[in-house]
């Protein structure tokens, strides 16, 4: 027997094919299935959230807040009492559901802010209340934090990322740590969308109960100036409208403009001024 | 602030797979060029798998030698198995990889043979592992050892 190295032909082990084409292909289908199930999971859970009993909403909501002590605003109850009588004024213009009434909290601090939660729980910060010129503005925001209680958007943003985050803690626990960000990348931009329609539906809600309590909407934009006043003031940028969870200011106040005219509600009138204990707020330095 | 830091992570995975694909390729063309090489100028030196040596061979010193070489997965190919992870099939990222590393193994060995004055390897065998196995954080590299008795006559 006679021994000889042959040469082997090339290609047999290693397979000819493009691994770019691969990668697009498989991490396209990644996004496409992965960011389909986290939608129908966002979606789902939001709108199951949206039906749940108002008992079971308040119910949540009172485990959370009970035993949070929330301290008492500087006019001994008087501010919060002037914002819960402008609270309960709108409710007439707002379709809240049987049970779900609305209870304004005030927050020491400077943030230019206010947000509702599960149970119609509204809670504003001082910051924003130092800086509202007259009851018109501050009634748009009190009616927008409103419109999302009417809307039940606190129950439905805690159903959709409950329901999103047990799909993503199910798919993520059996997936490699390296492709956390090809999944998640996704969902933090539907968060994110998902958000800003509400945000506008709330807008528009808001303007026909300030139009409907007011007579006009005189004042209804002027909450969007103050935060861009205040991003200039600290020198901070909006970030880019489709990672943000709200629409832009500028396209707020341009939505504002147009339901109005089609609606045909005045965006000039008389202003009314804030009732003396929140106006003694703006005072204050 | 905060989607400065998600932008900012996406940009990283981008540039590590950017780093992982180029850098990767880079090694992988220059390795496969020095192994063809290198096999052309070792191809007089026999290697065979045969447990036994051929009767006419005789009885000539023999010793044992051996190849061995670890090879790094990039990240780009590490990237696109996981996503072959999730849908089955061939992972062909991992392929030339395995298959460079085999060849390189051989290679050493035969060097290892020759050096010895060396005409044959007969008994050739192969071990392969996995460095850093089970630890999900860390890029995989794989190890081949060939090993075989040398014939020196």
């Amino acid at each position: 027997m006679k021994f000889r190295n042959i040469k082997v032909p090339e290609g047999i082990n290693v397979s000819r094919h493009s691994p770019l084409a691969e990668f697009f292909i498989l991490s396209g289908g990644v996004v496409v299935i992965f960011g389909g199930l986290a939608i129908a999971a966002l979606l789902l859970g939001a709108a199951l959230a949206r039906h749940m009993p108002v008992s079971w909403e308040n119910a949540l909501a009172a485990a959370v807040l009970d035993g949070a002590t929330l301290p008492m605003d500087p006019g001994d109850g008087k501010a919060t009492a002037a914002l819960q009588a402008l609270a309960d004024r709108l409710a007439a213009g707002i379709d809240l559901p049987e049970g779900l009434g609305v209870t304004v909290h005030y927050l020491e601090d400077d943030q230019v802010n206010a947000f509702a939660t599960l149970g119609g729980h509204v809670f504003f910060f001082r910051g924003l209340l130092q800086r509202m010129p007259d009851e018109n503005a501050l009634a748009m925001v009190m009616a927008h934090e409103m419109a999302h209680v009417a809307n039940r958007d606190p129950a439905a943003a805690l159903g959709g990322t409950l329901l999103l985050q047990l799909v993503l803690a199910v798919v993520l626990n059996n997936a490699p740590e390296s492709l956390e960000g090809l999944i998640y990348g996704p969902n933090a931009l539907l968060l994110s969308d998902f958000s800003r329609d509400a945000e506008r539906l709330a807008d528009r809600d808001a303007l026909a109960a300030v139009a409907a309590l007011y007579g006009h909407g005189a004042g209804a934009a002027t909450i969007f100036e103050v935060f861009l006043e205040e991003a200039a003031r600290t020198g901070t940028s909006e970030p880019p409208a489709f990672l943000s969870t709200h629409p832009l200011n500028k396209e707020r106040i341009g939505a504002l403009n147009a339901l109005a005219r089609q609606r045909g509600w005045a965006l000039e009138g008389a202003l009314t001024p804030l009732p003396p204990a929140l106006a003694r707020l703006r005072a204050k330095p | 602030m905060e989607y400065l830091t998600e932008i900012w992570q996406i940009l990283l995975v981008v540039l590590l797979l950017m780093l992982g694909y180029g850098f990767g390729r880079l090694a992988e063309r220059r390795h496969y060029r020095t192994i063809l090489r290198r096999e052309e100028a070792l191809g007089d030196l026999i290697v065979v798998c045969s447990k036994t040596l051929p009767e006419a061979a005789g009885a000539p010193a023999t010793r044992l030698v051996m190849g061995s070489v670890v090879v790094s997965v990039d990240y780009f190919k590490r990237f696109v198995a996981h996503l072959r992870m999730l849908f089955g099939g061939r992972v062909h990222t991992y392929e030339s990889l395995v298959d460079r590393a085999r060849r390189e193994a051989l290679l050493r060995m035969q060097a290892e043979a020759k050096a010895l004055g060396a005409t044959m390897i007969f008994n050739t065998r192969f071990e392969t592992s996995s460095i850093s196995k089970g630890q999900d954080k860390s890029v995989g590299s794989v190890e081949v050892l060939a090993y075989g008795t040398a014939v020196i006559p």
